[in-house]
């Protein structure tokens, strides 16, 4: 099989370069850190892992089946074993290592990987194990910040984040086990209808549907920050939803000759949106409560409209179709377009159509999973706590020295940053867009999701996105009275729970101090 | 010397109305100025001008020889001015100590700590109820939260407007302590207080507001043996 630079175009391989040399400073700083004979036991582990591997592999994947009789492969095998093995040599590395030092270390085993599939391995297989060391690594953070993400800041982080004092409240115990058991599940979820082939119990439809509920988890989280913790009540949040959207859409159709895809377009179209909201801070700089909130609902129908009418560019009310994302440049259909490759055929799969919904929906879910990460911490920055005392009181921030000015402006950017990359998700899980996606209804509820969960929370938030968007699909026959239902279960939150569904509380966590017997009062806060 | 605050000429107001007509004042470093007057004197828009949320219309203001006149106000208190503003206002749904660290947010970890450990043995209270809401304190624990908070960003020049409203006098004695410790660690004090009695004991210099205008200034002694001063606000 034929198969032309895929995964190799220029920005890979620039990443991949940078990834080297970063690799290659890392060794530095790890030499440094590491005295030889922990050298000397991670490369044993590494090696015992190797042949465990190794005795498992070769009967399992190295013996291929072809045209009755049985291929002896090694290669297949070793790929995997190397994988196992430099796997093994990094997870020892890394619990030995500082935080700034282990994502250096990792960079440097894509670099690794990267020289090694290089030299050792033809082109298909060359890419396939980059892809695996680049998603295995994805996995590996998002796990652990999910796990570590109340950890202390360590002495790099708290550079960066400008020495701010603060010990953050620790996903400890059960509540990290938890945390695991639940993510892990997700992302498990979309892998039931391949094992249980027969008789799915999760569907396409399911996956899709779910996938909706995470983008609204993931706009949630972004107005999230500007309702819940500064405090700026916005009416308008579809237009950077709508603004991600089209972009994606716009930037798809114009650059895509130019090898900009969706990864491409997710951080491009997350500038731009988080362009608009900055264009919307500046007029609303000095307003608040009911005036803020009627301009930033005209800003939102600006939008709308602009899109409606811009007919050259945005083809007006008939909408615009957005491609479907694709891995690495491999296409979920079954027949690619010119100068595509379908995905079944470069892995030698057959062809079967929920791989899109379980790719756009683990895509989802990492995203949705990144936007609560950032949230979490983004609420325990300084800035975080600048938004939340703006919120509190403005002439106070001020006399505290806070500068207003960027404190409001990055809430609103940062939201919108959020909303851009859940615009995106939605035009390639929908794979069409028109403006009529985008009308104040959507802003209600995205509002009504922060509203009903909590301000400010996240638990909260994650079950009203839930509730509001799975409880319309299951009570599908009773459509039209759902804004009825919708409207009493406002007005029953309101009266039973008027802080939300799960109101964030601020939990004392205390630290001992045993180098002076006191204990010292850090803060957190959890939901 | 030159003085920490020196103020020339200073116009200001919300739109038609003046409020500050020409003020000249000077604080020398180290000392405990009080600023006495009536309500609507402009007592507090001078001091919300000096930090620069009031812009002045006309005037001069210089702190620490440095014209900060109309620069934005988180550029004045990041040169080491703070303000305890008037009725306290703490951030009421945030904790003790995440009020505390809105103010000490500019320090590095180790004077974070050192600052901390400084108010919280100025006011035991604070540490007794760090996790406490703000809003669930009592109004003088809410007050010693404000004066803390002001502490955590290492303030040379400290603004404190009427640190004794509504409180008991008691404890408005004890706020009184505790400002002229501040003090005596070196922090020059711009104190507003419509308890004249005790600002003037309290302070070295002071002066008079009325209508704007500065109408009588001086040491704090001669102040209170002065029979007009006496007469409008000692109460005879």
């Amino acid at each position: 099989m034929e198969i032309d630079f895929i995964i190799f175009n220029i920005p890979v391989i620039i990443l991949e370069q940078g990834a080297l040399a970063a690799g290659f400073l890392a060794s530095l700083f790890y030499i440094r850190a590491l005295d030889l004979r922990a050298y000397g036991e991670m490369i044993k582990d590494a090696a015992i892992v190797g042949a465990i591997a190794m005795v498992l592999f070769v009967p399992i994947v190295g013996l291929v089946l072809k045209d009755r009789s049985l291929v002896f492969q090694i290669e297949r095998s070793l790929m995997l074993v190397g994988a196992v093995a430099v796997g093994r040599l990094h997870i020892s590395g890394a619990v030995r290592a500082r935080v700034g030092i282990r994502i250096l270390w990792r960079l440097a085993l894509v670099g690794i990987s990267e020289t090694f599939a290089f030299f050792f391995f033809p082109e298909p297989q060359r890419n396939l194990i980059v892809l695996v060391v680049l998603v295995v690594l994805a996995i590996v953070f998002a796990l652990e910040a999910l796990l570590r993400s109340g950890e202390k800041l360590d002495s790099i982080g708290s550079k960066i984040m400008g020495a701010w004092p603060a010990v953050i409240s620790r996903a400890k115990g059960r509540q990290g086990y938890l945390m695991f058991f639940l993510v892990g599940l997700l992302v498990l979820l979309p892998f039931e209808p391949f094992i249980n082939s027969e008789n799915p119990f999760i569907t396409d439809y399911h996956l899709g549907t779910l996938t909706q509920t995470l983008i609204y988890i993931l706009l949630a989280m972004g107005l999230n920050i500007v309702v819940g913790l500064a405090g700026l009540l916005d009416l308008g949040f579809v237009a950077f939803y709508a603004v991600g959207a089209y972009g994606y859409a716009l930037i798809t159709l114009h650059l895509g000759e130019f090898g900009i895809g969706f990864w491409w377009a997710l951080p491009i179209t997350a500038s731009l949106a988080a362009f608009a909201g900055c264009m919307l801070g500046f007029p609303v700089l000095r307003m608040h409560g009911d005036y803020l909130a009627i301009v930033t609902l005209g800003f939102g129908e600006i939008i709308r409209i602009l899109l409606v009418n811009m007919i050259d560019f945005t083809n007006g009310p008939n909408g615009m179709s957005a491609p479907r994302p694709t891995l690495m440049g491999l296409e979920f259909t079954r027949r690619a377009k010119e100068g595509g490759v379908p995905l079944h055929e470069y892995f030698d799969i057959p062809y079967d159509a929920t791989y899109r919904y379980v790719f756009i929906y683990l895509v989802a879910l990492a995203l949705a999973l990144a936007a609560i990460f950032v949230f979490r911490r983004l609420r325990e920055m300084p800035i975080g706590r600048a938004w939340e005392a703006l919120r509190e009181d403005e002439t106070a921030s001020k006399a505290l020295g806070i500068n207003h000015t960027t404190v409001k402006l990055s809430a609103f950017t940062l939201g919108a940053a959020f909303a851009g990359v859940g615009g995106v998700l939605f035009a390639a899980n929908e794979g069409f867009i028109s403006p009529s996606s985008f009308t104040f209804v959507e802003s209600a509820i995205i509002l009504s999701i922060v509203v009903l969960g909590g301000m400010g929370s996240i638990t909260g938030v994650i079950i009203a996105a839930a509730i509001l968007t799975l409880l319309p699909e299951l009570f599908r026959d009773l459509q039209q009275y759902r804004m009825l239902g919708f409207g009493l279960a406002m007005v029953f939150i309101m009266i039973w729970r008027p802080g939300g569904l799960i109101k964030v509380r601020r939990r004392a966590f205390v630290r001992r101090d045993s180098a002076r017997g006191a204990s010292n009062p850090a803060l957190g806060e959890a939901d | 010397m030159a003085p920490v605050l020196e103020i020339k000429g200073l116009h200001a107001g919300y739109g038609p109305i003046k409020a500050l007509r020409g003020i000249d004042l000077e604080v020398g470093k180290g000392e405990i100025m009080a600023l006495i007057g009536s309500n609507g004197a402009g007592k507090s828009t001078l001091l919300m001008t000096i930090c620069g949320i009031v812009k002045p219309t006309a005037g001069k203001v210089f702190y620490e020889g440095r014209d900060v006149t109309g620069i934005q106000s988180y550029n004045i208190m990041n040169q080491g001015v703070a303000q305890v503003p008037e009725g306290r206002r703490i951030f009421p749904r945030m904790t003790v100590l995440e009020n505390l660290q809105m103010g000490g947010a500019k320090l590095s970890v180790a004077e974070f700590g050192r600052y901390l450990s400084w108010v919280q043995e100025l006011f035991p209270m604070l540490s007794e109820r760090a996790q406490q809401l703000g809003g669930t304190l009592s109004g003088g624990e809410q007050q010693m939260l404000a004066i803390g908070r002001a502490l955590m960003s290492k303030p040379r020049l400290l603004l404190m407007d009427e640190p004794s409203l509504g409180l008991a006098p008691l404890i408005s004695r004890r706020i009184f302590a505790i400002i002229e410790e501040i003090n005596r660690r070196g922090t020059t004090i711009l104190l507003v207080e419509q308890n004249a009695y005790a600002a003037l004991r309290l302070a070295n210099r002071a002066c008079v507001l009325s209508t704007g205008e500065i109408v009588v200034s001086g040491d704090a002694q001669e102040m209170m043996d002065n029979p007009e001063v006496q007469e409008a606000y000692l109460g005879g």
